[in-house]
This record gives C-alpha cells, structure tokens and sequence, in this order.
C-alpha cells in the first residue's frame, strides 16, 4: 500500500468517525476544513513533556505526509518555556502535550495563551470530564511491595500503615519538592481529610490525634517523621522495591505504575497494592493543548485527533499504568482499565489544588529535614 | 577645556577602549538579567497568590523574603538547607583544591612517571556528569536502607555502611570533590609551570625542607590560583542540585538548590529565585574575601622575561610508590565509573551481567520493536537525530570555547592593565557574576530577553546565534579566571619591549601575549568547551528542534528508563572531548603538553 | 644624535602623589647620561616619560627636533617613533621566542626587508658575542648572555637614543664589572645618546658623562659625575655619592672657621659664610688625615675598626661620640683603641645650612634649574 493510498484510506475512515460521531453535517464539513487546511500548512511543532509523542509523530506523519517535529520538555520546562515564548509574541509552537495541569491551566490556559479543541474521536467517545481539557492519557502512581517478602498478600492495607512502626525508614518516595504532581495529589489528602481521618479511625480503631490542621498535613508530618526515605527516581525506587533476595526490602510510594514494564525484564519482585484505603495512588492527566495563535493550526487539531485513536496511542498502550480515555482501548496485559481505577484512586481538585499546593510543599519541606 | 581635551583623546589606550566596550556589554548581558531575577523575588506569580492573602498576580510583596528569612519555618526553609550548603561547599572546595593541587604540584614540579597520561586522564572526571560518580558511589557503598541491590562493598566484605557514609553530607562532599578537583588541577597547575624554579632553589639552598619550601615559597605564590579555584568551586557547589538530591535523599539533608528547584517545580519562582539571590550573595562575598585576601598580593610577576630553567624535585624512592597511589586513585574515579557505564551499554537487558546478555545492541542495532530496551529506536552510532545532535553540541562547543577563550584574554587584558581603577574592579566582578547565577534561572531570563527585539538586537529566538551567547555569557567567568591570572604573570615590560618596536595592538596580543601563555588560555577555553558539552538546564528552554543537542536529546532515554542510550551518550561525549583535548594540545604545540606535565 | 629636552614635566598619581614634579633636565647630544637617585625617586617614571611609556600628566619632552609629548597641544608620539631603544631591567625577552626570534621581532614589525634583517642582526650579534646562541630559547641563557640579547634586540633598530632601566642589577659582581665595561665601549663605538638609570652611585660615577640626580621626584643636580662629587649642590647629593659614604660633621661656623669636637679648619677666603652655630661639613674618607701626634686645629679621635682593603687602610674612629671613616695609604700603622688625631684636608669645602643646601659648595649652579 502506497503512502498516498494509506492516507486516503486514512483520511476516509477519519471523516467516517467524524460523521458518525456527531451526526451533523455541519461538524463533518468544518473537519474537512481542518484536513485541507492541515495540507497547506506544513510542518507541525509540538512541545511535549512525553517522549513517546515523538513515536505517534513518526507514525503520524508517515499516514497523511504531515511532518511533526516534537520538542521533549521537562514538565515545568515546558510550562515556563511556553508561558514566555507566548508571553513575548513568539508563536512558533501548535500544540502542547503538557503535565502538572494545575500549574498549566494557571499559566498558559487561564492566560488565553493556549485554549482547548476537542477533536471529532474525542468528541464522540470520551466522558465529558475527559474533554476539558482534552486528555491524551492518564498516568497512576502506586503503593508497591516486594513479593518475596510478602508472596501471599498484598501487606498494605491503609496508607496510614505507612507511619507505623514497622514501616520506619522502610518507605521510599520521589522527592515530593521536586515533583509537581505530587504536591498536587497531595492537595486531594487536604481536601479530603475526613476520609482520610476516617481510614485511620477505621485502621487502627481510634481517632487521629492531630497536630497539624488537617489528616493530609498530618499525613505529611508524620509519613516524614517515620523516617521516609526520598528518591530522586522513579526507576530507582521501583528497583529498590522489586530487586530479588531481599532480607528488608523498601515499599514504594507514588512511583509511576507503568515502570512495572521493565518488571519481567529485570526480574523484579514488585507488585502494586490495590487494597490500601483509601486511594490506591493518584492518578493524573496528560493534556493536549492548541495554542491560541497557531500557524499550524489545522494540522495540530489533526494530530489531536490522531492521538485520540487507538492508533495514535499506541506507543503508550505498550506498557501499564498508561491509560486513553478512549474507552475502546483495551488495559494492557495484567493491568485494569481507567474506569477501575478511577474508581480506586484519587486524583485532585484543580481549583483547590492551585490554592493548597504550596501549603503542601510548605509542609513538606518543613519536616523533610531531619 | 583643550587640555581636558588632550587628556582622554591621549588616554585613549586599547585597555581604556576595551574596558569601556566590555562595561556596557556586560552590563546588558549580566545586570539586566540579575536586576530581572531580584525583581522576581518581589512579584506575585500565579500560584503564588493563594498563600498571600488578598493579593493579585503581579503585585509587589515582602512576602517571599519574609517566609525565607522571618517566618516561624524559616530555619526548615532556609537556614538549614543554607547550613547544609555551606558545609558541602566549603568542604568539598578544600577537599577538591588538596587533590587539585597535590596532582598539579606532582605532575608540574616533580620527576613522576607517566604524568602525560595523568595529565589527560585528570580532567575526564569533569567530563563525566557529576552524578556519575554519585551513582558509582552508591553503587560501592549503599546498605539496606535503600533497598536493591547490595552495594559491592557490602557484598565483598560483609560489613554493612553505616548510613552517615553511605549516604548524606560525606559522600556529597566526596563525590564533589571527586568531580571538581579537575579545576583546581588545571589552574593551580598552570601557575606552578609559571614560578620561577629559581625561587625553590635558592630556598633548597638555604636549607629549607621540601615541605618547608611548598609551605612558605610555592604556596604563596600559586595562592591566588588556590583562590580562584576555591571560588570557582564553591560557587559551583552552591548551585548544584543532582548529586545533593540523590545522596542526600535518602538521608534527608537538603540543600539550598532544593528549595530553589522545589519552588520553580511547584511555581513559585518569587520563592525559587530568592534562594538563587541568596546563593549569588554568598557567591559575591566569597569574591569580596577574594578580592581583600588576594588583592594586595596580586602583583607577582612571575613571567619577567628572565627566564630560568625548571627544575623537577626528584621524588627519589617515592617516584613509584607515588605513581601507582596517583594511578590507582585515576583508576578509582575515572576508570571505575567509566567502565560502569561502558557495561551498561553493552548489556542487553540492565542488570544481568552475562555474556549471554552482551550485545552492541544499543550501539550499531537496528531499529527493533523485539530487541532490548528502545523500542523502535537504532544504535546509537546509526541513529541519525542522535548523532546531529552530537555534532550540533560540538560545534556549540567549539564555537563558545573560542569566542569566550578570546573574550577571556581581551576582558582579562582589560582588567589587568587596568589595576587599581574602579573600571577593573567592576569589569573582574561583573564577568564573574553569570558563574553565580544558577543556570535554570538563568536560561528562563535569557528566554524572556532576546524573545523579541530589543532596540539594535533582532529577535534571537531559536537561533543558533542564542544558544552561543547564553552559554558565552554562562562560561566567561572560566575564561576571564584564566585571562587575568594570564595576563597577570606576563610583567608589563613583555608588552612594552614590542610598543617600543612599533608593535600595534594586535600584533602585541597575537604575537607576545597570547602565545606567551597559550597554555593558561587554552585552560581557560577547555572547562567552556568541556561544560557546553554538559550543558543541559541553561538550553532546555531554548534550543529547537534544529539545534538540538547531546544532552537535551537524551532527556527521551533517561526518563523512559533507557539507560543504554543515556550512558552511551555521555561516554560518547567523554571519548570526543578527551580525544580533542588532547588533539589540540598536540596541535598548539610542546608547550601546553609541558603545561600540563605531559 | 638628538639631545632630549624635558620642561616642567610631572607626573602626578591623583591630586597629592608625585612620582615626579617639575621636572627641567636638557639631556645633552651624545652623552651618558645616568638618571641616579634612591628607589622611589622618579627616575624610572621620567625614563619611562622619555620612551613613551608613560605619560606625563604636564610639561613637555623633546627629542631632538621631535615634540615627543605636549599635553597642551595633545600630543603624544608613539613610542617607536621617538627612534629610542629601551633595554628593561628584567630584560623582558620573550620565553616563547628563541634569541633569534627576539632579535628579529622589531624588525619584522616595521617591515625590514629580509636581507637587511639578517645582515644587521648578524652584525649585532656578532658585536656582542652572541651569535652562538641565536637558536636557543631564551631560558637556557645565562644572566649575562639574556643581558646580552637584550641589549642586542634594542641595538639592532639602530636607535639614537638607548634607555637602560637598571640593566646590571641582576648580574653578579663579576659579570657587573665585564658590562660596565662593555657599556661604555658601546657608548663610545655608537656615539648614541644613552640614558641609564641606576640607584648605584658608583656606576653613575664610573660610566657617564652627566649625573642626573633625583630625590622625591624632584631633580638635585645636573652635572658631570667628578663635578657632583665633589661640589655636591645639596647634603643629599654629598651623601649619596661617594664610596664609602661621606662623614658627616655637625659643627658651627664662627669668623670663617668650622669647629666641631675640637676640629678646626679654616674655610678659604673666597667662601666664607657668615656664622652660624649649625652647620654641616662634608668630609670624604680621603680627606682625612690620622696623625699620632697632636697639633692645632686636629681632633683627638680612637680607632674603632680596621679595615685593610689591600692597597689602602680604611679605619673607622670615633670622634666625639660619633663615627668617622678614613682612608689612609700611608702612614702609621694603627692599633685598634689607640688615640689619634684628626685632621681634615678638603680639596673641596663641601658646607651645608641646616636644610641641607650647599652654603659654599660648588662653584657651578646646577644645569638646567
């Protein structure tokens, strides 16, 4: 099949979905519009904070002949790089693929600088909540144990087990000063204290005693003063958890679950908790985003529907603990879909998060010190 | 009016010139940027405003320096970490200058063998990133506490690190020192091939012990280099972040670059920038210290044009015992780590140490969805963004090597010639302040200056012409260090005998001055060339995809976990600069191989 | 050969600093003139004025015809078109350069022709004996030999006018002795102007034909060197000329007599000041005379020291409390204690006020004031 046949046949099945997916005419002849609008405008650039953006790029562009070129950032790198070329009249970038959404949506969608576009796929199959902003895909991060030293059962039962005795020095966890999207997910703690105060209560059979405002902060004090110990990696604390012939192996909080993919190629012995009350982790969007004064606009509206589609996200569905929203993709081996732990799992409020999140780094950092 | 006249038309000296032309282009490149990062530490930005009650994006406050220094927390927030600082700069400084030196001083000033091959050997730990060694450290000497693997000391031995070695402020402070020495080795090196070995003698002749005489004669000499490689050091230690944050982790001692890098991570850059304001602070008084400890003593002549033959301290009975402790320890910090990183690109899957497992793979492989770890990614040596981007790093680097190499030697000029005035003082300072201003700060202001133009200059947004000025202005203090202390040790007399000639300017710079001291210049030029290589968080913000580089391309394989590809890099990296080191040593002639004992 | 005029020249560091002040000296064609004076007395500076190398911050120098600098009419000439040759203290030879490179250096910088380059730096080196080393670098040289290159690489520009900063000062005393020499016959064999600059009086003394001497910036005076030796215009200038140093006798003036400590002399009828009950006199070691026996007008003194230098007896007595040095070709031989008497045998009155100045001293004013 030649490139131009695949496009056409690309190009076909595209204004199928879009046709169907909404049932108007009028939506199917504006998505026309953007597809030969996309044809005259030529290369795409797209900032992103995930490597594997390149990847559905390569694919991309080898189906409708529109070069994309990816720029790989690190989260906050990408929002303040953003934020300054936008804030100095500089518009070379289309598209965003962009972490730490709290953060972004102050700077660069609150701004007017990037807005939202919600592509004909996504349109027709994602949830509402999933639409705005346009999610790309969900990351967890997990509690993990060594099944070697707990072959049987999963040993963890509430996150408060974390600041008992027995798991003094013994839980790891990247440097929550360091990681944006911890300080959010930890804002969830705050706004949810009651919950939080209750898995206590429902754990250990008595109210908590607090010091600090709320269970969240209370949570942070006393997880700091069990004697944590911080991480600068994900890759690290998932070894340090999983490596085989262990007499005290460490336990693992919020790394990223999709690190469970070099599992079977390392042989490690690590394997998430699902019982801990009352979140299994957090989990948390990577966003799509256009920006307000594209050149490119078409062909980056084109790339976000791309990346809607089962196609476009396949070089993330090749490991766990990556999830579409496309609700037709199917869990990787092992793993559950996003709806289960949705249901399992916090994630953040973004309005409080943006209002709490320092209170919770302030929190951090002061008891991080020993 | 017309003598007044006279007087500047005839005090218009090329120092003067030159001076005037430096002010005001560094005043642009280096105060506009610092006046910009303390104005930061004033506003409230976005995610700020939540914890100032009642106040707006954009409002002036106190409130950044009231939380740091006056809030009921301040001593977590700050003093602490500001502690803890402290205590790794200073200690790895001194740690790094006793290696530096004693290294220098063997290799320069005695009859130990094989000094060529430490001469090269001794600058690759600077080469390698820094967290190399703080990986190699952990990889020796972790314990249980961080889970894993047993560290090799343990499983050789049996005994199990106490924490307070394996991790935290010792191994910080080492594994520093291990990286930095390499500074205090070029510079301290360059100013002992510059003393007079007359002085030594005549001090051996009066009966002073070799000791005595490095104590009482080469130390006072060499100290303002011992100076200038403390500050260079210090200050880098003060801003950096990866290796305390890895070591330091797992014991929990944080330094102030954590609260730096915390704060812009969890957008609060008026909190972020104040912790950089206050290292630049600390910076500046060390300069300050510098500045009244050395100032005085400044004027040592040693070039005079009388020359005298150098003579070696023979090491006698020592000369191998000496060699083989300098050759083990080269072995320890450069080979060890080195090939750790070599074993990890040829395994195919990380961790297993078979041969089974070996393979090229992650060099020469072909793109593969079934083989080793970068699915769908070529070798390194065929992947061709990889190896753009390679050429695009060196090219970076030599570009700003030579711009800042002739900088360093016109603004070191500059300065010296103009002793004792305020234009010197204020050229030395302000050439020296971008060393202390941490370069994640300092890209994000370089980002938001030449975005958009700006009277005379054009937009330089993705431009390559960008990338050069940033990592210029960035490593300028290395080249000015190395002119002035240059300049300093060639008497004026060498200058004027070729004034009295007829000599221009030019001609003066070209044929005495530079070639004079190539080696010390071309010190000042290799730590630029060397540290663009490693550059990452000062580019991230303004490369393109066009001007990619090394380490901004890597960033895909490290955080997926490729290591492979990662270390493959760096060792890439590793292996052209130390090829073209050492190829331009050759080719600049006898006597920088003679510098550097080789 | 041009004579070198500087008028009113000063060179001021700030408001209050002089390195040199009002400084008038015509520096005659042809001469050897040594600018001599204590460290710190401004000689290099004014040297240094004359080459070029440092600007005056008022007065005019000329060379010759040239106006080599005039702040009034902003004019300052560069240094290599003043047609001087400066050999620097230190010698400033280039380390990196061998000596042949040294030499030829000037010359390729004004575009010598080749041929003419090679035929006068073989005609230097030739003429001061180093035309063994030409290949070396410039460290493998001895003393002597960098001295020699030095020198070479000034000579081979053909100046007419040489500066010498201090050139013997590094070498030891042999070597210094060879090069006094070897100074001197350079001078005679160029007939160039030579400027030399030294804080040695005996080499002032030795080698030129004019002594400029300088204290705090200021000129003393300008005359041949035998001439301010022996008519000192000042205390200062008495003081330090002279090998050993002049003995100085604190006394009174009365009716044309000095007096000190039982000394007397009769000062000649042509200089008699009028009295004073302070006044200082001039006496060289070789105007003095010991004698065993006592006599009128003789002081009576003790032998402190012994000093035999071979062919002269240099004895140090004490006189009044107060150190005297002699130099004796004759006479008795003296034991260390023993009493002697003085005598003093001016062939020149050599009298000073309290301040210092000359009250009758040489007949001659000092040139150029």
């Amino acid at each position: 099949m030649g490139i131009k046949t695949r496009i056409r046949a690309w190009l076909a099945a595209g204004l199928t979905i879009g046709l169907l997916a909404t049932g108007s005419s009028a939506f199917a002849e504006d998505w026309a519009q953007v597809e030969a609008g996309a044809k005259e405008e030529g290369a795409l650039l797209v900032y992103s904070t995930t490597s594997r953006t390149a990847k559905a790029a390569e694919n991309f562009s080898a189906q409708t002949g529109i070069a994309v070129e990816v720029v790989r950032l690190g989260e906050q790198d990408l929002i303040q790089r953003a934020y300054q070329e936008a804030a100095s009249g500089v518009n070379d970038v289309d598209m965003i693929v962009v972490e730490d959404w709290v953060a972004a949506r102050e700077l660069l969608s609150n701004t007017g600088y990037f807005v939202n576009y919600v592509p004909p796929t996504a349109e027709k199959l994602f949830a509402e909540r999933h639409k705005n902003p346009l999610v790309l895909g969900f990351i967890n991060r997990v509690f993990g144990y060594n099944t070697d030293k707990h072959p049987d059962a999963d040993p963890l039962v509430s996150v408060w087990d974390l600041t008992t005795e027995e798991y003094k020095g013994r839980v790891m966890i990247r440097d929550v000063a360091i990681t944006g999207e911890h300080q959010n997910a930890l804002t969830e703690w705050v706004r949810r204290s009651d919950e939080l105060a209750a898995a206590y209560e429902k754990r250990f059979g008595k109210p908590l005693e607090m010091t600090e405002a709320n269970a969240g902060l209370e949570f942070i004090k006393r997880f700091l003063q069990n004697d944590a110990i911080i991480m600068t990696s994900d890759t690290k604390i998932t070894e340090a958890v999983g490596a085989p012939g262990q007499d005290n192996p460490p336990y693992g909080m919020f790394y990223v679950y999709s690190k469970h993919r070099d599992v079977p190629l390392q042989d490690l012995r690590v394997k998430e908790s699902r019982q801990i009350d009352p979140t299994l982790g957090y989990y948390y969007p990577i966003v799509l985003q256009l920006s307000a004064n594209a050149k490119h606009p078409n062909a980056a509206k084109m790339f976000m529907e791309y990346l809607g589609t089962l196609e476009g996200f396949a070089p993330w569905g090749d490991s766990p603990g990556v999830y579409s929203p496309n609700p037709n993709q199917v869990p990787f081996e092992g793993d559950m879909p996003l709806a289960w732990w949705e249901d399992h799992m916090w994630s953040y409020d973004l309005d409080f998060a943006a209002a709490n999140r320092g209170l919770v780094l302030d929190t951090w950092l002061k008891y991080a010190q020993r | 009016m017309r003598t007044l006249y006279s007087r500047i038309y005839l005090g218009l000296t090329p120092q003067r010139v030159l001076s005037i032309l430096f002010l005001i282009v560094l005043a642009y490149l280096v105060i506009v940027p610092l006046f910009l990062m303390l104005r930061e530490t004033f506003v409230v930005h976005p995610l700020e405003r939540f914890q100032i009650p009642g106040s707006q994006v954009g409002d002036l406050t106190w409130a950044h320096w009231q939380r740091n220094f006056f809030s009921e927390n301040a001593y977590a927030f700050f003093y602490r970490p500001l502690l803890n600082t402290l205590k790794i700069a200073i200690g790895f400084s001194l740690l790094a200058l006793l290696i530096g030196g004693t290294l220098a001083w063997l290799v320069v000033r005695t009859d130990l063998p094989m000094k060529g091959l430490i001469a090269n050997a001794a600058i690759i730990p600077y080469i390698m990133p820094s967290w190399t060694l703080a990986l190699a450290w952990i990889t020796l000497f972790k314990n249980q506490r961080i889970g894993g693997d047993q560290g090799i000391f343990t499983a050789l031995t049996g005994v199990a690190t106490p924490d307070w070695f394996a991790y935290g402020l010792i191994p910080i402070t080492i594994t520093l020192a291990l990286h930095y020495f390499p500074f205090g080795f070029m510079l301290i090196g360059g100013a002992l091939r510059n003393i007079d070995a007359q002085l030594e003698e005549s001090a051996e002749l009066l009966g002073a012990s070799r000791f005595t005489i490095l104590r009482r004669i080469v130390a006072p000499l060499v100290l303002p280099a011992i100076f200038s490689t403390f500050l260079l050091t210090f200050s880098r230690g003060l801003g950096t972040f990866g290796t305390p944050a890895f070591l330091g982790g797992p014991v929990r001692e944080f330094v102030l670059s954590t609260s730096l890098y915390a704060n812009l991570i969890g957008q609060r850059p008026g909190i972020g920038y104040l912790a950089a304001v206050v290292m630049i602070v600390l910076g500046v008084l060390v300069l300050y210290m510098d500045h009244k400890i050395i100032g005085t003593r400044r004027s040592f002549v040693t070039i005079s044009g009388k020359g005298a033959r150098a003579g070696l301290v023979a090491l006698g009975q020592w000369r191998w015992p000496v060699a083989a402790l300098v050759l083990g320890f080269i072995l320890a910090v450069i080979v060890v780590p080195l090939c750790a990183l070599v074993i990890d690109t040829v395994m195919l899957r990380p961790g297993i140490y078979s041969w089974d497992n070996f393979t090229l793979h992650y060099w020469i492989g072909d793109a593969s969805l079934t083989v080793g770890l970068g699915t769908g990614e070529p070798g390194i040596l065929r992947n061709s963004q990889l190896m753009s981007a390679l050429g695009n790093t060196m090219m970076l680097a030599v570009v700003v090597a030579l711009i800042t190499g002739i900088l360093g030697v016109l603004v070191g000029y500059a300065i010296v010639r103009m002793r004792g005035t305020w234009v010197s003082q204020a050229l030395d300072q302000m050439s020296f302040l971008p060393y202390l201003m941490p370069s994640i700060a300092l890209g994000a202001i370089f980002l938001a200056m030449f975005a958009v133009p700006r009277g005379p200059i054009p937009s330089l947004h993705g431009t390559f012409t960008l990338l050069v000025i940033v990592c210029t202005v960035s490593y300028l203090p290395y080249a000015v260090k190395a002119g002035v202390s240059a300049i300093r040790q060639v008497g004026p007399e060498l200058e004027e005998a070729a004034v009295m000639v007829g000599a221009s300017w030019w001609t003066r710079m070209r044929r005495i001055l530079i070639p004079v001291q190539k080696s010390t210049y071309f010190s000042g030029m290799l730590l630029p060339f060397i540290s663009v290589t490693r550059e990452l968080s000062l580019l991230i913000l303004l490369v393109t995809p066009a001007t990619q580089l090394a380490t901004t391309i890597t960033l895909r394989y490290t955080d997926r976990g490729w290591y492979p590809y990662t270390n493959g890099m760096v060792l890439l990296l590793v292996v052209i600069v130390v090829s073209s080191t050492i190829l331009s040593r050759r080719l600049m002639g006898t006597s920088i191989a003679k510098g550097l004992g080789g | 050969m041009p004579a070198i005029k500087l008028d009113q020249v000063s060179r001021a560091y700030g408001k209050q600093v002089y390195a040199v002040r009002d400084l008038t000296l015509e520096i005659p064609d042809g001469s050897f003139t040594t600018l001599l004076g204590p460290s710190g007395c401004g000689k290099t500076t004014t040297l240094r004025m004359i080459a070029g190398l440092d600007m005056p911050t008022k007065g005019t120098i000329r060379i010759g015809d040239k106006l080599a600098f005039s702040l009034e009419e902003g004019k300052s000439l560069a240094p290599a078109k003043r047609g001087l040759g400066l050999v620097f203290q230190s010698y400033a030879l280039w380390p990196h350069l061998t000596v042949a490179k040294n030499i030829s250096f000037g010359l390729e910088v004004q575009k010598v022709p080749r041929a003419e380059a090679t035929r006068r730096i073989e005609q230097v080196a030739t003429a001061l004996q180093i035309d063994g080393l030409l290949g070396r670098y410039t460290s493998e040289l001895s003393g002597g030999q960098q001295q020699r290159v030095a020198i070479a690489r000034v000579l081979v520009m053909q100046p007419s006018v040489l500066l010498l900063d201090e050139p013997l000062s590094n070498l030891d005393a042999t070597l210094r002795m060879d090069m006094r020499a070897e100074l001197k016959r350079l001078h005679q064999e160029t007939g160039a102007t030579i400027i030399y600059v030294t804080h040695d009086q005996l080499e002032a003394l030795t080698m030129s034909t004019h002594i400029a001497l300088m204290q705090s910036g200021r000129l003393q005076q300008f005359a041949p060197p035998l001439e301010v030796y022996a008519h000192p215009a000042n205390q200062f200038a008495a003081d330090f000329l002279g090998n050993p140093r002049i003995n100085l006798l604190e006394g009174s003036v009365e009716r044309g007599h000095f007096k000190c400590a039982g000394l007397d002399l009769a000062l000649p009828d042509t200089v008699s000041p009028a009295d004073t009950p302070t006044a200082t006199l001039g006496l060289r070691a070789e105007e003095l005379r010991l004698h065993g026996a006592s006599g009128p007008g003789l002081a009576e003194a003790r032998v402190t020291t012994l000093l035999p230098t071979g062919s002269d007896w240099y004895y140090n007595v004490e006189l009044a409390g107060k150190s005297l040095i002699v130099r004796q070709n004759d006479g008795p031989q003296l034991r260390l204690g023993e009493t002697v008497h003085v005598e003093a045998r001016p062939e020149s009155i050599k009298l000073f006020a309290g301040d210092g100045r000359a009250l009758l001293a040489a007949p001659t004013v000092p040139m150029g004031s």
